[in-house]
């Protein structure tokens, strides 16, 4: 059984590390560090979820408006987004749940919670039907 | 004696004089005093005169004469002139009756004397007053009528005639005083009177225009030209005279002239709601700018409609309110920019602690090896501990700028145990005692429970923290009602712990990052920010914090919180 294929959207090299680190135990990760490669990706195969940090630097989108982008393309309905950011402040998740990411996690990350995340978002059925 | 005649004859001389605005009326007012008071002196030598004679009938006619003659200027002297000129009006046409009587005149004569006594008051001056003719005409019609009964429906008699013609004249002089007395009073009130009123009216009118302290224009509504301004007009828009306005348009006051538009408004404003105010840059004529409030008002002037439009400078306050304004622009983009400091360090610290912390714990789950284990938990606890103080740092920052409060009735019990229960387990696994002296539903604080929870956090953590034998108590209870002031919520935190010493409590406990013991061998973790913004919080929920310790023996902090609702242990058993 092929676990479920998740795209990390991460400039942060190690942070892109330990969060594929974290939840490699029940998915499939894939690393892509900008919007540009975001879009390759999810053009290129099916991702039942996406794990998007906010702040991806000054040469690309933030995580929010890839968000706004792919939420609006309706071949990808489907796809569930979790923003993962260091951005905590709060009324931080508020906010970016308001602005349409299916759930919030704040850095540093808690595997745990993550992972039940993960599991509550991503129909089994779905990913065995994938597999 | 001539010393008190002549202060009487000043004092009556100046009765209601000091009433009169204008010289001219106050030497009239003075001149009739006189004239009354020489005619009565003639007339009370007369009265005496007729007494002597026992003449009473007269005598009394007389005397009724010469007290409404009295009572004129002292009626005006009250204020109250048409009774003065009333009892003046009696007494003439007594008097003229009487003289007219005594010197036995036929219908015919009567009407020439008549005609006499109406040019003597019209040289006077009550050619104003035609009607008052017309009255006296009315009285002698009768008179006449009456003359062909004799005085007998007078109820009088033949009068007798006293001896002697120096009396008919003496009458006649008095009667003739009396009317010229009528004239001067009622010119008072003529038409001379009136215009003087009017002119009086529009001095005071102009008066205030000019010297009032706003600038004053008075222009024509329909071409909004300016007709008239005043001094202090002319000092604002710096003009060297009323020349300098001639001809000039309302709206070139303004630095930006109002557009023919604009003053349709206003006048269309000021006919339905009679005035209009706004506020603008004015220019002077020296081409200076200055802000002014300006208020349009119509005003009757005669028969003709004329704008009014008074300006205050108002330079002074618009400078003010920049200021302000500006003050309140920068505070607010201080805050603005504050928040957004505090939110992108938030981030960037937590940013790298997310890969110190997770590659700790995938170190720990990847590999077997002991002192790796073990340096992957030191590296974790740094992490956490750095994201704590990080945490604390930017609450307190929050709390200084902006303490969003949400109030609401708290059950303290279900708070106290919802707070301590992960150092309930602690505590106890240290072998220590934990004790929650407190009932559900009996203590209900109004407070925000959120940041309430955040000071029991830290009171109990750092209760547990700095006990290691003994234990710990936490106590709800309504405070011991103080003498003055509604009861209070009283929640404690007593350890059995190190204690701190009276020094340290009363010059550091509640400041920022501070410890007691400081230096190299400090055994306990924390930056000491937890008591300031346990402290603040408190604060801004108008409560209070209090601390009482003995070192080595243990410590107390007491909460005070306001209380919402008190159930009586006996009467929530109900």
């Amino acid at each position: 059984m092929a676990k479920p294929a998740v795209l990390i959207v991460e400039d942060n090299k190690i942070n892109a590390l330990v969060l594929r680190k974290a939840i490699e135990p029940i998915c499939n990760p894939i690393h892509v560090v900008n919007d540009h490669e975001t879009f390759e990706a999810i053009h290129a195969r099916i991702f039942e979820l996406i794990l998007m940090d906010i702040n991806l630097g000054s040469n690309s989108l933030d995580g929010e408006a890839i968000m706004k982008i792919i939420k609006q393309n309706p071949d990808y309905q489907a796809i569930k987004i979790f923003a993962v950011t260091g951005y905590a402040m709060p009324g931080d998740r508020e906010r970016f749940l308001a602005a349409g990411f299916d759930g919030y996690f704040s850095k540093p990350i808690e595997k745990e919670a993550i992972l039940e995340g993960i599991r509550n978002a991503i129909n089994p059925d779905t990913a065995q039907a994938a597999a | 004696m001539f010393e008190l005649l002549r202060k009487v004859w000043g004092d009556f001389s100046d009765l209601g004089v000091s009433a009169q605005v204008t010289p001219e009326e106050a030497k009239r007012t003075r001149l009739t005093n006189r004239i009354t008071l020489l005619g009565s002196l003639l007339m009370i030598s007369h009265l005496l005169h007729y007494a002597s004679e026992g003449l009473w009938l007269i005598f009394g006619i007389q005397f009724l004469t010469v007290c409404t003659i009295l009572s004129a200027p002292l009626l005006n002297y009250l204020n109250r002139p048409t009774w003065a000129r009333m009892s003046m009006l009696t007494s003439a046409t007594i008097s003229a009756l009487f003289t007219s009587s005594l010197l036995g005149f036929e219908s015919g004569e009567h009407l020439a004397f008549f005609v006499i006594l109406l040019m003597a008051m019209g040289v006077f001056g009550l050619q104003h007053w035609p009607w008052l003719a017309v009255i006296f005409g009315l009285i002698l019609t009768c008179y006449c009528l009456l003359e062909g009964t004799g005085y007998q429906l007078w109820g009088l008699g033949k009068l007798p005639m006293p001896e002697g013609h120096e009396t008919y004249v003496v009458n006649f002089v008095i009667t003739l005083v009396l009317c010229g007395l009528i004239g001067l009073h009622f010119q008072q009130l003529s038409g001379a009177q009136v215009g003087e009123i009017s002119r009086r009216a529009r001095r005071q009118l102009q008066a205030a225009f000019d010297n009032s302290y706003d600038a004053m224009f008075l222009a024509d509504i329909q071409d909004f030209r300016i007709t008239e301004s005043n001094a202090r007009g002319r000092d604002m828009f710096d003009a060297a005279d009323k020349l300098d306005f001639r001809g000039r348009r309302i709206a070139e006051l303004k630095l930006i002239p109002f557009t023919p538009a604009e003053l349709e408004d206003i006048r269309s404003q000021l006919e339905n709601h009679k005035e209009y105010v706004l506020e603008f840059e004015c220019l002077s004529f020296r081409q200076r700018i200055f802000w002014g409030a300006a208020a349009f008002t119509l005003f009757q002037y005669d028969d003709h409609t004329l704008l009014m439009l008074r300006v205050t400078d108002i330079s002074e306050r618009k400078a003010v309110e920049a200021e302000m304004l500006k003050a309140r622009q920068r505070a607010e983009s201080a805050n603005i920019a504050k928040a957004h400091f505090l939110a992108n360090m938030s981030h960037e610290i937590r940013t790298p602690i997310n890969g110190v912390i997770g590659l700790a714990e995938v170190i720990q789950s990847e590999y077997e090896d002991a002192s790796l284990q073990q340096y992957a938990d030191f590296i974790l606890e740094s992490g956490q501990r750095l994201l704590r103080t990080i945490s604390a740092i930017l609450d307190l920052s929050r709390l200084e700028s902006e303490a969003e409060i949400l109030l609401s009735d708290t059950d303290m019990h279900q708070l106290l145990v919802l707070v301590a229960k992960p150092y309930q387990t602690q505590a106890e696994a240290q072998g220590l005692y934990f004790r929650i002296e407190s009932a559900p539903g009996q203590y209900i604080a109004h407070t925000d429970p959120a940041l309430i929870q955040k000071v029991l956090d830290h009171l109990i953590s750092n209760a547990v923290k700095f006990t290691k034998q003994g234990g710990i108590t936490l106590r709800c209870d309504i405070s011991p009602l103080p003498e003055s002031g509604p009861p209070q919520l009283v929640v404690s935190v007593a350890d059995t712990g190190i204690g701190m010493s009276q020094q340290f409590i009363e010059s550091k406990l509640f400041q920022k990052f501070e410890q007691e013991s400081t230096g190299l061998d400090r055994n306990f973790e924390g930056a000491g920010l937890g008591l300031s913004i346990t402290k603040r919080i408190v604060e801004v929920l108008d409560g209070r914090i209090e601390v009482s310790s003995v070192q080595h023996q243990g410590s107390v902090f007491t909460l005070r919180l306001p209380l919402a609702r008190f159930f009586h242990p006996a009467s929530s058993q109900q």
